[in-house]
């Protein structure tokens, strides 16, 4: 039996007073890998910070698209800085549990998008999160960085208790690592489906 | 490995300045008429007060432009094209022109003008910052700051206008650029400056590292992008300031030697690149103060700066053409 990581009762987010969804309500497992998706401009990197907010037991990191990859930091010093504050962060351990531990001492510059994007997951990883939440990891990817990003999601889920939650428009792509999907849907009502995942995501397309 | 580089890195600076200082010191065209006695006193009296504040100058303008290429992310950044010299130029001008017909002698001398050109620079620099919360590109922000710049350019022209003879024959000799006119007791309003820009910035070395990835990354790592880009503004107002009000408006140091120091101790962090950055800017200054010294005619230190620093900077601009900037 799956412990629950996180519930959301009753949630609404919006811009400047402005409600975009209200009774938003799901519940996070351990080990959950889910899909966030909606239009641009829907809310998804809304979503994903008021959750990052949340004051819980478990650490949840958000971590933002499109980080540059400043030249002149190896990965090591790049999950380091990340880790800034947190004294009981584990930067090996979280290179480790990706595999990338023979990517430390590169300059980030020469890492590929993909391993690049890796290395922004172990450093959530290396400060124990036990939720990630992802704005569009997957954006400005190539197809095979792409796949490797979104089966590194799938196996932190599988293997470890960690929960992910990340946002995308590889729909199609990205449904085959998930078990849930989230969906900020075209007729502004929030779903959340661990069955019809096809079905809620249609959710977000405007109706003709 | 690293620590191998670095130490063969600083060492190499180490005695690039020192041969620089040792030629700027004993080897001037301005020496042959004068008699054994005065090559002391000119040594110690003209030369070494002049050197000083050469190496003040470049590595307080290097340390501005490090930090202000991290917290705008724009490798071209640094104070004098982002109009923050201008700006200073402008608080300079003010107390110097309209304070000049009441004060005697040298008005470009002590506190009030440092003051004056640091108000100025903070000022510049707030506007920036304003502007920067709409403007996204590091470009538009660039060009944004060129802008500011001419605006007090225009200002400082109106006002000499309608200045005295004495007052602008003083305020031409300072826009061109000189470390010749300063006093034991501007190099120590210099050092001050200096110290305090430095402390401010080594305060600050872990959020200029954290700020090159974005206010979104700071965020994600626990620092406040809106402090770092404060304290970092505040240190590189102090130092510009104080060096333009002595100095006169200096270019170019400032984006050149935080790119030398990442190209020879080959890292972006700020632990190193602010001490590197000093290294290499205070070197530039005395090599640019040699050169205009040993020319067959005198050139002004903001030309010399032109000429040695503008190339540099369009290579930077070939290279990154393509990337993000």
């Amino acid at each position: 039996m799956k412990k629950i990581a996180l519930e959301i009762r009753d949630l609404s987010i919006g811009h400047k007073g402005t409600p975009l969804y209200t009774d938003i309500t799901f519940d996070i497992y351990e080990g959950d890998c889910i899909l966030l998706c909606g239009a641009n401009g829907s809310g998804k990197t809304t979503l994903l910070k008021s959750l990052a907010e949340l004051k819980r037991d478990t650490e949840i990191v958000m971590i933002p698209t499109r980080i540059p990859k400043v030249k002149g930091f190896t990965l090591k010093e790049f999950i380091h800085l990340s880790c800034n504050r947190y004294p009981h962060a584990d930067p090996e351990h979280g290179m480790s549990l990706l595999s990338i531990s023979s990517l430390a001492d590169r300059d980030i510059s020469t890492l590929s998008d993909g391993e690049f994007q890796k290395g922004t997951i172990a450093a959530a990883l290396a400060r124990h999160a036990g939720i990630i939440l992802l704005d569009e990891p997957t954006a400005f990817l190539d197809a095979e960085n792409r796949r490797m990003v979104l089966k590194t999601l799938r196996e932190i889920c599988e293997e470890t208790s960690v929960s992910v939650i990340f946002s995308s428009h590889d729909l199609h792509e990205s449904i085959s690592v998930c078990n849930k999907v989230l969906a900020l849907g075209a007729d502004g009502i929030f779903r959340c489906s661990e069955n019809d995942l096809e079905a809620t995501i249609s959710s977000i397309f405007t109706k003709h | 490995m690293n620590i191998r580089r670095n130490i063969s890195a600083t060492l190499l600076w180490v005695v690039f300045l020192i041969i620089f200082i040792l030629l700027d010191l004993f080897y001037g065209s301005r020496m042959s008429s004068s008699g054994e006695a005065d090559i002391a006193v000119i040594i110690t009296r003209i030369r070494l007060p002049r050197i000083i504040t050469a190496i003040i100058a470049g590595s307080g303008l290097s340390l501005a432009g490090v930090q202000m290429q991290s917290i705008l992310r724009n490798p071209l950044a640094d104070p004098h094209i982002m109009g923050i010299s201008s700006g200073a130029s402008l608080g300079a001008a003010s107390a110097t022109l309209i304070g000049g017909s009441i004060a005697t002698g040298s008005v470009l001398q002590g506190l009030p003008v440092a003051i004056a050109a640091i108000a100025g620079a903070l000022l510049t620099s707030f506007i920036i910052i304003a502007a920067g919360k709409r403007l996204k590109s590091a470009m538009t922000l660039l060009i944004f700051g060129v802008m500011l710049g001419f605006i007090a350019n225009a200002v400082i022209t109106v006002m000499q206008s309608n200045s005295n003879a004495e007052s602008l024959k003083i305020f031409h000799s300072w826009s061109a650029g000189s470390f010749a006119t300063t006093s034991w007791r501007e190099i120590l309003i210099l050092v001050t400056t200096l110290s305090a820009a430095v402390v401010l910035s080594a305060i600050n070395h872990k959020g200029l590292d954290i700020i090159l990835f974005g206010d979104e990354f700071a965020e994600l790592a626990s620092i406040s992008p809106q402090k770092t880009r404060f304290l970092a503004l505040l240190s590189c107002c102090l130092i510009t300031g104080a060096v333009t009000a002595f100095c006169g408006p200096i270019g170019f140091v400032g984006i050149t030697a935080p790119h030398i120091a990442r190209g020879f101790w080959k890292t972006s962090a700020h632990r190193t690149i602010i001490p590197a950055s000093l290294l290499c800017g205070g070197t530039i200054g005395v090599a640019a103060d040699l050169l205009s010294y040993t020319a067959s005619i005198p050139i002004p230190i903001s030309s010399t700066m032109a000429i040695a620093g503008v190339p540099v900077i369009l290579y930077i601009l070939v290279k990154q053409t393509g990337s993000e900037l």
